[in-house]
């Protein structure tokens, strides 16, 4: 599967704010490192939820900077081992346990959600302008020919996208 | 922050995002690859703070930016709700079980490497 230069720089894009958004987070909101880890990694989950459900309504370089880009650079696993290592290094056992558990289903819970969310602004937007959905696919199928994955109508339901 | 540790951020995490999704964009009917990829960054974390144990804008490049970035919790989420979607409920609780434990042995292991060191 080829992808196309913009591609890998929506990308490239979106994990540089996604990095910088994450460290001012933990920086600056005042949170513990590990609360503010799963802020983040709790938001980002949210937002991929969103904006992959409705990615159908979107321009593909947005759905680039933003789900594998943003979100993916928002969220992290390696700082959140890290954490739970330390954690387990110094002898908290139930905190370690808790701090993964939690941060696990929180975060597949917020993708649940974004995803209804998603579906939710995809009606309520169909339903605002009927004529986007014939136009908008027509467009994408035109302006996406390096992109199979793409090919939503047969081939979205059934496979991991990312 | 400043400038050079936003620099340092945003290339960090400008060329992990990239890297991610050039190992991670082939569909599959297991998200292994986003597993082996948090391995990975995990295991280079570890390695990193205790090998190298950066500071300022080193820190951001190597250990926020780029190990930070290269792993990811959204893609698991995501993919964790598409196989619960898909009534692969046995698959999404092993994932999400192993989301756990495999990043987690990583960067254990990539301290031990790093001490070693």
């Amino acid at each position: 599967m080829p992808s196309s230069t913009s591609q890998i720089f929506w990308v490239a894009l979106g994990g540089a704010t996604g990095a910088l958004v994450r460290e001012w987070a933990i920086l600056h909101s005042g949170l513990e490192p590990g609360e503010a880890a799963l802020l983040v990694n709790v938001s980002g989950s949210f937002v991929i939820g969103f904006i992959l459900r409705f990615e159908r309504l979107l321009h593909p370089h947005v759905r680039d900077f933003n789900a594998v880009g943003f979100c993916g650079g928002l969220t992290t696993v390696s700082s959140w081992s890290y954490i739970l290592l330390r954690l387990l290094e110094t002898g908290q056992l139930a905190a370690a346990v808790q701090y993964a558990v939690v941060t696990v289903f929180a975060s597949v819970v917020a993708a649940f959600l974004g995803r209804v969310t998603g579906k939710t602004a995809e009606v309520m937007w169909l339903a605002r302008s009927p004529e986007e959905e014939n136009g908008g696919d027509e467009s994408d199928c035109a302006s996406g020919g390096e992109r199979p994955s793409r090919d939503r109508a047969t081939g979205r339901r059934g496979k991991l996208d990312l | 922050m400043s400038t050079a540790t936003v620099f340092a951020l945003a290339l960090g995490g400008g060329i992990a995002a990239m890297l991610r999704f050039l190992l991670t964009r082939r569909p599959a009917a297991f998200p292994w690859s986003t597993l082996l990829v948090n391995m990975a960054g995990a295991f280079a974390l570890g390695f990193i703070v205790t090998a190298i144990a950066p500071t300022g804008q080193w820190r951001a490049l190597l250990v926020t930016g780029f190990c930070g970035t290269f792993t990811t919790l959204s893609s698991f989420a995501w993919q964790t709700v598409v196989l619960g979607r898909d009534g692969r409920i046995g698959a999404a609780l092993a994932y999400m079980a192993m989301t756990i434990l495999l990043p987690l042995t990583a960067v254990w292991a990539g301290t031990l490497l790093g001490r070693a060191f």
